[in-house]
């Protein structure tokens, strides 16, 4: 299984991962032959890269914390009050309510695993995907911080709805590349708008409406609607600030304008004390993969090798699959190394598929 | 048969058919010969019946079965690895195991594993050491053709001064309370002369252990260098166990090692610190050495611990200034060789001081393991495909929160 971008993808190629494609329906499941009927389609809706099989490597398990079902849901029930408020101004809580208590229940279970997949969202669904990662990456930042049940979804509804103020916007406002003084200040409404349906809506805890009206809020004062700072932010909103960004940065999108985990790490923290509560942001940091599965590395040894396997205790010590030795041979069968195990191996470059 | 094989063509393929011919003539499921580095270990040869890219179990088991017994140098016979103990934490098959060490001129060089279903009664056993034997010769050989035309220069003795010279390193973090320590080193092809260190001390007056961190470099390069980096490193061992103030210690050090050093004309740079855990305070000395940076985790602000002294092997007689700093949670101290902000990218730029210390900022939300792992790559990563010149050493040591 690796990631290879959609412009190298080639017909006859095998898809590891299923795409999600429009309305968080499967557009290709796992074990799809790609033709060129596909990556056209793909390309349209704006996917810009795949985890394909690859056969000198041989197939990778690995056990996302989210399955792919529940995945789905969230997505679904997400796409349908985005709809709902559009449409009504209202939207169904029960279905929310489920949703993020099925999401948390089994990121509580899987609480060993760590996220570790890149996120290939295509360009339609970006809102929803991104809602739903920003909830999966908030839940595991309020594990960390040893949250109880109840905490955790609160904070899961919080950040699923962060961006619902959006909605009440003019759509034609959102589609704009560059916007006016007077446009801009139109944007900036959305979180008091996202604040007023959750404040008045039942069954929406005032704490998770706050997420919505405070992420934009900085941590050093300088944020919007109101320049609240450091701990006059509420702490679920401290957390989605940060989770929301790095979902954005991380998550390929049109152009495959991705970066990975490390480089997103280094961004986020030139802002730890400015945008950010640098005791959240290092939680958080803590918490997620530095190598996701999927990507090539050059390991210290000379060999090259995938990464396969996340550790949630080292998140820079990942398990590789050795497929090619430092002659430039490939392996056949392929070894894997546990880097937690062997300190003396390390990663030393990531490669870039042209560099195969 | 091996030693006919391998006189008509030592090559890979031929490696690859002995690994066959084995399993068959043994009536094994799985053969495996390696290769032991400086750095690591390379697979030669691998043969598995009915292997597949769908199972990977024993492929990756046999990873960790090689590498211990080259790590140990002695056989290694198990009779069922699935209940054996020793590789609890891998995904074991309930196979048995001979792993047999390749030695050649008194020092390992591979190893040969047989993976069988069966019972051994030592004909198994026996059978694997002979091969083991007839493989030295071939082995040895293909070491120094397997890889680049670099390595081929380097001499087979070289070698052996570089993987005595690693063994001397901390293979260990202690355990400090309160705080978390991690090191690197990477080293060049031609071996150097980098030293670090990190001692428990003995404080009999308080009765506290504090932690004694030593970094060092001796001038030069090749067999001269490494071998009194290894003098050095037990006669600062010896000094530094006795919990003196580090102006004190260096001074001992130079004490100790000024007459060789100035018969040779070498000398060696040292930064040295001692760590006191309930104060939480750095004391700190130096002989020449690049002063260590130091991160400030309440405010990100970056400095360097500088101070002067100059180097061991100077003058017979030399004292050093002792400075000392009050360390909070969540400041980061990095000790490092030069190798590190002197390493080149292609086009001649230095790392230098400014990134290591940019990178550092970068990372000092992450555990100590991953901003280390964060930093090599960052550094391997602007040196691309430039030689590295010089070792590369640094120690990592972060205030816990």
């Amino acid at each position: 299984m690796r990631v290879i971008p959609l412009e190298k993808v080639k017909p006859g190629m095998v898809i590891e991962r299923p795409v999600i494609g429009l309305g968080g329906k499967v557009l290709l499941s796992r074990g799809v032959k790609i033709d060129e009927r596909y990556i056209k389609r793909l390309k349209e809706i704006g996917i810009s890269a795949l985890y394909i099989r690859d056969d000198n490597i041989g197939k990778v398990e690995y056990d996302d914390v989210v399955s792919e079902r529940t995945r789905l849901e969230v997505i679904n029930v997400t796409r349908d009050v985005m709809n709902n408020i559009r449409l009504t101004s209202d939207f169904d809580i029960k279905g929310v309510n489920k949703a993020v208590d099925d999401l948390v229940s089994e990121l509580l279970i899987s609480k060993d695993l760590v996220v570790a997949l890149v996120d290939m969202r295509s360009a339609n669904e970006k809102g929803f995907v991104h809602a739903v990662n920003t909830t999966v990456l908030s839940v595991i930042t309020g594990m960390a911080l040893g949250y109880n049940r109840d905490r955790l979804l609160q904070l899961a509804c919080g950040a699923l709805l962060h961006d619902i103020g959006i909605i009440m916007l003019p759509p034609e406002l959102l589609r704009k590349l560059s916007l006016s003084p007077e446009e801009n200040k139109q944007i900036m409404k959305h979180p008091e708008l996202g604040f007023e349906i959750l404040r008045k809506k039942e069954g929406v805890s005032l704490l998770s409406a706050h997420v919505a009206l405070q992420h934009h809020e900085k941590y050093d004062g300088s944020g919007y609607p109101r320049g609240l700072s450091g701990k006059e932010i509420s702490e679920f909103a401290r957390i989605v600030s940060v989770t929301a960004i790095y979902d954005n940065m991380v998550g390929v999108g049109i152009g495959g304008d991705g970066v990975l985990p490390h480089q997103a790490i280094e961004r986020l923290t030139a802002y730890s004390g400015k945008w950010f509560d640098p005791d959240i942001l290092q939680v958080f940091v803590r918490s997620i993969a530095i190598f996701p599965v999927g990507i090539t590395v050059l390991l210290n040894t000379g060999e090259t090798a995938l990464v396969t396997n996340a550790n949630k205790k080292f998140p820079s010590r990942p398990v590789v699959r050795v497929f090619r030795n430092r002659a430039g041979v490939n392996l056949n069968p392929p070894f894997e190394i546990d880097l937690a195990r062997n300190p003396e191996y390390f990663i030393q470059k990531i490669l870039k598929d042209d560099d195969l | 048969m091996v030693y006919r094989l391998l006189l008509e063509d030592n090559s890979e393929t031929t490696y690859a058919v002995i690994c066959k011919e084995v399993c068959r003539e043994f009536n094994s499921c799985c053969c495996s010969i390696w290769l032991k580095e400086i750095n690591g270990q390379q697979r030669l040869a691998y043969f598995e019946e009915k292997g597949s890219f769908d199972d990977l179990t024993i492929s990756n088991l046999d990873f960790e079965v090689s590498k211990s017994v080259m790590e140990n140098n002695s056989l290694l016979t198990v009779e069922n690895l699935h209940t054996d103990r020793r590789f609890s934490g891998v995904k074991t098959p309930p196979l048995g195991a001979i792993g047999v060490p390749i030695v050649a001129r008194n020092s390992v060089i591979g190893c040969i594993i047989l993976y069988h279903k069966g019972r051994d009664n030592g004909v198994l056993t026996d059978g694997v050491k002979r091969i083991a034997e007839n493989l030295a010769m071939g082995l040895d050989q293909v070491k120094y053709n397997f890889t680049t035309a670099r390595q081929e220069k380097l001499h087979k003795e070289l070698e052996i001064a570089r993987s005595i010279q690693q063994s001397l390193l901390p293979k260990h973090m202690p355990r400090v309370q309160g705080i978390r320590l991690g090191a690197r080193t990477i080293p060049a092809y031609e071996i150097g002369g980098d030293y670090y260190d990190l001692i428990i001390t003995d404080d009999h007056i308080t009765g506290n252990n504090n932690l004694g961190i030593a970094v060092g470099d001796v001038m030069g390069k090749g067999i001269p260098a490494a071998l009194l980096m290894a003098v050095a490193r037990t006669v600062i061992r010896l000094v530094a166990k006795r919990s003196l103030p580090p102006n004190e210690v260096l001074s001992e050090i130079n004490r100790s090692l000024f007459p060789d050093l100035s018969s040779q004309g070498m000398f060696l740079t040292m930064f040295y610190a001692l760590y006191n855990p309930p104060q939480k305070a750095l004391l700190y000395s130096t002989a020449g050495h690049n002063p260590p940076l130091i991160l400030e985790g309440s405010s990100g602000k970056i400095g360097l611990l500088r101070c002067r002294g100059i180097f061991i092997g100077g003058r017979p007689e030399l004292s050093y200034t002792l400075h000392s700093r009050k360390l909070k949670q969540g400041d980061i101290v990095l000790f490092y060789t030069d190798g590190l902000t002197e390493a080149r990218n292609p086009t001649g730029e230095r790392f230098d001081i400014r990134r290591v210390a940019e990178v550092l900022k970068e990372y000092r939300h992450c555990d100590v393991p991953a901003l280390i792992d964060c930093l090599s790559l960052r550094l391997m990563q602007f040196m691309g495909e430039t030689e590295q010149s010089d070792d590369i050493t640094f120690v990592i040591l972060k205030i816990e929160d």
